[in-house]
């Protein structure tokens, strides 16, 4: 034999050494079962089953009733509250994510002193001596309290020496309060009875967005909105900015920035004129005639009159205001004016209904400027901080950073933000879902907040009241003696409140029953309000701020961020804000005109400076923006918030001036803005391909009048006849179930609570800007946004899009390996586990809903959590999209086999069924002609029949899921779509 | 003159390799040495009222610690069996307040929802009459019509069919080979009533085109409706196990 090793030899070896290598690591590495110790005695526990606990989402101020459904002690998804009467089982998007919130892996883990662990006890002593000495200077600036922990902390703070307690939040209504406080002697919000107008007038607020309960206004907006009886009721948007909100509306009127009281003075003196009521008036309603602020406003005097004559003849009104947009240095006299003209006009008591409750609490910018100036001063010795984060939201020029410098200062929050970033002692706080509490949003709604799971078990977190009361008990012997918890505490109040209710039970059973509904919830009881006199010596002045010396800056709030908390929590991230369509970014709106002559491109860097800071953000051509206007949305530009939310975007905070209007709120709208172009190209990601439908009828409308012409009437689904039998004549198909769904498109407004619903049902990885940005990321249903026409007429139009389970679908018959087929109950099926990756049936999809796992996405710690357990979370290489929640309709389907019968209409839920504040959708059974979604989706009703279409019906893929057509009132023009030159959204550059 | 021997030499043991870490043999120990054996048949105690989310819960759990104790009481107070190393391995792991990791022996793949409590309820009506019959318990204990026999029993006997005879194991182990795998699960599936005309009548791509009857008769023949009136879960339907 030859010395050494032969070629051929060596590859014998190779081979043989390879294989055995690989085989022998081949051995199949077992799962564990792991057993409860004790199982739970006092009810019947059943591992994999859900458990839903009625609690208080504490995303905002609104305080909806919110229903966690937990599997295994894990809180898995959150829905609303169905006995709820703020939200009535429907949730936002914000909401919805909440649960990024319970098992962010940006909270704070461990008790830290000056960046450094330490042990509890440690820190509850250090907490403990630095109250004894700061006794009497102390500072609590936490969120405003609507439930009993404000009481609870105010108690606190006198048995610690005696200190103040603000209560911050950026978006308040205090401005508003104030203006009811002036106009109507009384100093709270009011209900707004949307069903009960004929025509809204919205002056400015974002109230599908942010303001008030959106969660509640869309749902009653839309009662008052939709095609009804041949007809609709009115929306119309009176402000220089266009955003979520006014995309809903039938007209949109374009007034200068700061001119909304104007405006609605304008239109009150018209109606004033008009019925003669309220004489004190008319000489004050003079001065503010249409042909007076016509200049100042921008709106010619026939158009304001119109708009008085359409509030007359087709009322009653319903003026809002307050939001951001309107909020300049005169946003109380702003207010008061659309006060007056609800009053003139006769909506006062009958769409704007007050009662008797106490006032929302919520500290003035004039106090913050106090509270700033003590801490400069050397006043305040101890700040305590919790999940508001005014660090973050002040604006710089207020020197909050600066001041916080000169105490000591404790953070009792949760998540990790900027203002805990500067605390001495970092106390974890555990969040809302983990722990006691109560909300009294309002006037009849009393809303427990219960702890739904065991602490997440990562974060060594105690709550915050606990904290606060064990270390009261440590400073002063006789502080809440009685109390052995917060929970001692609450059951205290909830005690009294039985008593007044009076309900006569034995406590205990009380408290079980207000824990299983969520609270207790009585109607409210409304006064009547009247007009004060002393509105006729409020005086509003033109603002001036449509001359040519800048641009206004609008700050407006993010739908999906809000003032910012949203930032950290990826879903929110990760979902494309509707109008923009952009992620994970921040955008200057700018009108097309302005950025034309200012040689700016869409989607181009641009620097907006004003005296008080300057930052850089791209610029988004947006029709429904003030030709003298730019709007920036807050939310963005965080720098010590989480992995999530650091490096994205801008801060627009940093661009305001440290101002205050008359009831001592911030003023939004203070600045002037200049832009310089930075650089041609951004890399700002958006996820719609193009902004026009180009004819295509994707996202489809119709008008009343075309409605109405009996000689207009559809002839039918817009399909082609059909060649093959269809399955429904085999035996083995639709029996006894045929899943369907529509969604109208009239009451969609593209909130994309059904998005973020998706996400958390159905374990969706988030996949980053970078992957977005090729196409990547993983949403089963997506919000569309199309744009027609231009101008100041343009109109938005919202389509939610998923998979359309088509019974003729291109991807199945595409599919080499049959992993996805029609299901006999007209489902398209997706068995992860037969897929091999082609992405053929991707390439077939004509609506382009299916979804590839290019990785093995990763969930980190908590996030995995939250991960739904009665799905399968699927892993690189295999193709996922819309199942109609197939879990549901599985569970669902089990337990009424166990109950002996079939489904009945209405026990299957999607998640973005449920979740949809305006109940856009409706899911069901379209072999069952009683049910909801039948009633829709066939051709036998009259009701609904001229509005039905599906989605590119031409190509015959017959989708299982009917869209109704919007109803608009009147024509836009939109059709002429192809290269309108500078109007057409390019394509996003990288 | 070694190396000649080489290739072959490691070719036998790979494959010995192979077959060893697929086979039960090497499957990892439990943290106890549990027997079956002598708490079914020497105590007489019954599968359910330990293994108690079986007939309750879509996943089936695993009798919690208390359970065991129960009977053999803590650290404090040992009642039955004071000595044995295996039981104060469990009381240990009570005192501990540490739950057993027991290795999982019949465990099915992530992506197939398997819903215990619909097989232990399930109706024997449904099975084929002829189904079970012809079962040889000596020769052939794990037959197709053994499993069925031993299914259509009901109660206990009923864990068995899938479980083989636990009460006969000291330690617990897969008397199938093939547990699990589709194929195993689809011969007592196929085993219902209409499922074989249904094969034809258009659930499965082969024959769709097949059958055009639509009334309630025709849905009784191929298993989709029982006699009570209400639908039964279409078992030839990939979407029934794989979502």
């Amino acid at each position: 034999m030859k010395k050494g090793l032969s070629r051929r030899n060596l590859f014998k070896y190779m081979g043989v050494g390879g294989a055995t290598a690989v085989v022998a690591g081949c051995e199949k590495s077992s799962e564990k079962l792991i057993p409860m110790l004790i199982p739970p005695t006092d009810y019947e526990y059943t591992p994999h089953t859900a458990y839903k606990y009625m609690t208080t989402c504490r995303e905002c101020d609104s305080a909806c009733g919110m229903m966690v459904t937990t599997r295994e002690h894990r809180a898995q998804k959150a829905e609303g509250n169905p006995n709820h009467p703020v939200n009535q089982g429907a949730l936002c998007a914000r909401g919805q994510a909440s649960l990024q919130t319970l098992y962010n892996p940006n909270r704070h883990a461990h008790p830290l002193a000056d960046g450094k662990q330490i042990p509890w006890e440690e820190g509850m002593q250090q907490f403990s001596a630095i109250i004894k000495a700061a006794s009497g200077a102390i500072a609590y600036l936490g969120k405003p309290a609507s439930g009993s922990e404000g009481d609870f902390v105010d108690e606190w703070l006198q048995a610690a020496g005696g200190g103040q307690r603000f209560k911050f939040n950026l978006l308040t209504q205090k401005s508003q309060i104030e203006a009811n406080k002036i106009a109507f002697d009384h100093a709270n919000v009011p209900e707004y009875a949307f069903e009960k107008a004929g025509v809204v007038f919205n002056f400015s607020t974002d109230f599908l967005e942010n303001w008030g309960n959106p969660v509640e206004n869309a749902r009653r907006f839309t009662d008052m909105h939709v095609y009804k009886n041949g007809r609709k009721n009115k929306f119309i948007h009176i402000s220089p900015q266009v955003s979520l909100t006014g995309a809903k509306a039938d007209r949109w009127i374009v007034i200068n920035p700061g001119t909304e009281g104007l405006v609605a003075l304008a239109i009150a003196s018209v109606i004033q004129k008009e019925n003669g009521t309220y004489k004190f008036l008319k000489k004050y309603l003079q001065a503010y005639s249409p042909e007076k602020v016509a200049e100042a406003t921008g709106v010619s005097a026939e158009t304001l009159s119109e708009l008085a004559i359409d509030a007359m003849e087709h009322g009653p009104l319903l003026a809002l205001g307050g939001g951001n947009v309107s909020a300049t240095d005169q946003s109380v006299e702003t207010l008061v004016g659309v006060n007056i003209l609800n009053a003139v006009s006769g909506a006062l008591n009958k769409t704007v209904l007050f009662s008797d409750q106490t006032t929302p609490e919520s500290s003035t910018h004039q106090d913050l400027t106090q509270l700033i100036s003590d801490l400069n001063a050397g006043k305040i010795k101890l700040l305590i901080v919790d999940d508001s984060n005014p660090v973050y939201a002040l604006p710089p020029s207020m020197g909050f950073l600066q001041a916080l410098k000169k105490t000591f200062v404790v953070s009792l929050a949760s998540q990790k933000s900027e203002t805990t970033h500067t605390a001495n002692l970092v106390l974890p706080a555990l969040t809302a879902y983990e722990s006691w509490g109560d909300a009294f949003p309002r006037n009849g709604v009393r809303s427990i907040q219960q702890p739904v799971m065991s602490t997440v078990n990562m974060f060594d977190a105690r709550a915050r009241e606990d904290i606060l009361l064990s270390v009261a008990q440590n400073v002063n012997k006789k502080a809440f003696s009685e109390n052995s918890s917060y929970l001692d505490y609450l059951q205290n109040i909830w005690q009294k409140i039985q008593r007044k209710v009076g309900d006569k039970r034995k406590f205990d059973s009380f408290w079980i029953s207000v824990l299983e509904n969520g609270g207790i919830f009585e109607k409210p009881k409304f006064v009547r309000a009247s007009l004060n006199r002393r509105v006729a010596s409020v005086k509003l002045n033109d603002p001036g701020m449509a001359s040519s010396d800048g641009l206004t800056l609008f700050p407006t709030t993010s739908l999906l961020l809000g003032d910012g908390s949203g930032a950290n929590k990826p879903w929110l991230q990760e979902v494309p804000d509707p109008m923009s369509q952009i992620v994970w970014d921040s955008w200057m709106e700018i009108n097309p005109d302005t950025a034309q002559k200012l040689g700016i491109n869409d989607r181009a860097i641009v620097e907006i400076s004003t005296p008080y800071g300057s930052v850089q953000a791209t610029a988004y051509y947006h029709f429904g923006i003030h030709r003298n206007a730019i709007a920036i949305p807050m939310g963005q530009g965080h720098q010590h918030s989480g992995d999530v939310a650091d490096g994205f975007g801008i801060n627009v905070m940093e661009l305001l001036p440290d101002q205050m209007d008359k009831a001592g709120s911030l003023v939004f709208v203070g600045a002037k803005a200049k832009l310089k172009l930075i650089n041609e190209k951004s890399y700002t990601v958006n996820t719609d391909g193009n902004a026009r439908q180009l004819g295509r009828d994707i996202s489809a409308a119709t008008t009343v009048e075309e409605l109405n012409n009996p000689e207009k009437h559809s002839s039918g689904h817009n399909r082609p006849v059909e060649f093959y039998p269809d399955r429904s004549e085999t035996a083995g198909y639709y029996k006894p179930y045929r899943w369907g769904m529509t969604i109208d498109l009239d009451r969609c407004n593209g909130c994309s609570a059904c998005v973020v619903a998706c996400y958390a049902e159905n374990n969706l990885p988030v996949v980053g800007k970078v992957r977005t940005a090729i196409g990547r990321e993983m949403s089963w249903i997506r919000m569309e946004r199309y744009i027609e026409g231009y101008g100041d007429d343009f109109e938005t139009r919202f389509s939610p899009m998923l998979c359309q389970h088509c019974g003729n679908a291109g991807c199945e018959t595409v599919c080499p390996v049959y992993a996805t087929y029609h299901n006999p109950e007209g489902l398209n099926a997706m068995v992860y586990n037969r897929c091999v990756g082609t992405r053929y049936c991707s390439n077939n999809c004509a609506y382009k809903v299916r979804r590839f796992n290019w990785f093995n996405y990763e969930f980190p710690a908590p996030l995995d959590q939250q991960l739904n357990t009665t799905i399968t979370t699927r892993e690189v290489g295999v193709m996922e999209k819309c199942t109609f929640c197939v879990q549901r309709i599985k569970d669902a389907k089990y337990d009424a086999k166990n109950l002996g019968r079939d489904l009945e209409d209405g026990e299957v839920v999607t998640a973005c069924q449920q979740t949809c504040p305006t109940k856009a959708i409706t899911f069901g059974n379209l072999m069952d002609p009683e049910s909801k979604v039948a009633k829709n989706a066939l051709r036998d009703n009259p009701a609904k029949r001229d509005r039905q279409y599906e989605v590119l019906a031409e190509l015959n893929y017959k989708p299982a899921v009917t869209y109704l057509k919007k109803v608009n009132t009147r024509e836009v023009d939109g059709h002429d779509s192809d290269n309108h030159g500078s109007h057409e959204q390019e394509q996003a550059h990288s | 003159m070694v190396l000649r021997y080489i290739f072959p030499i490691s070719l036998i043991l790979s494959v010995f390799f192979l077959a060893l870490s697929s086979s039960a043999v090497l499957a990892e120990e439990q943290p106890i040495a549990f027997s079956h054996k002598l708490h079914t048949v020497q105590n007489g105690i019954a599968c359910q009222y330990c293994h108690l989310y079986a007939r309750r819960s879509f996943s089936s759990g695993v009798p919690p610690v208390s359970t065991c104790i129960g009977c053999h009481g803590p650290q404090e107070q040992k009642l039955v069996q004071p000595e044995s190393v295996e039981v104060n391995k469990m009381r240990t792991f009570w005192s501990n307040n540490e739950p057993i990791p027991w290795v999982k022996i019949h465990d099915i793949p992530d992506f197939v929802r398997f819903p215990h409590k619909e097989h232990i309820n399930a109706d024997s009506n449904r099975l084929l009459d002829d189904a079970g019959a012809g079962c040889d318990s000596e020769n052939a204990p794990r037959s197709l019509e053994c499993k069925l026999a031993q299914f259509r029993t009901g109660g206990d006997e009923r864990c068995l069919a899938c479980h083989g005879d636990v009460r006969q194991m000291e330690v617990i182990v897969q008397v199938d080979e093939n547990f699990a795998t589709m194929g195993w699960c689809m011969e007592c599936h196929l085993q219902v009533k209409g499922a074989k005309e249904r094969k034809r009548s258009g659930n499965t791509m082969a024959g769709w085109y097949h059958a055009k009857e639509l009334n309630k008769k025709r849905e009784a023949d191929i298993g989709l409706v029982n006699e009570k009136g209400y639908h039964n879960p279409n078992l030839l339907d990939c979407y029934t196990c794989h979502y």
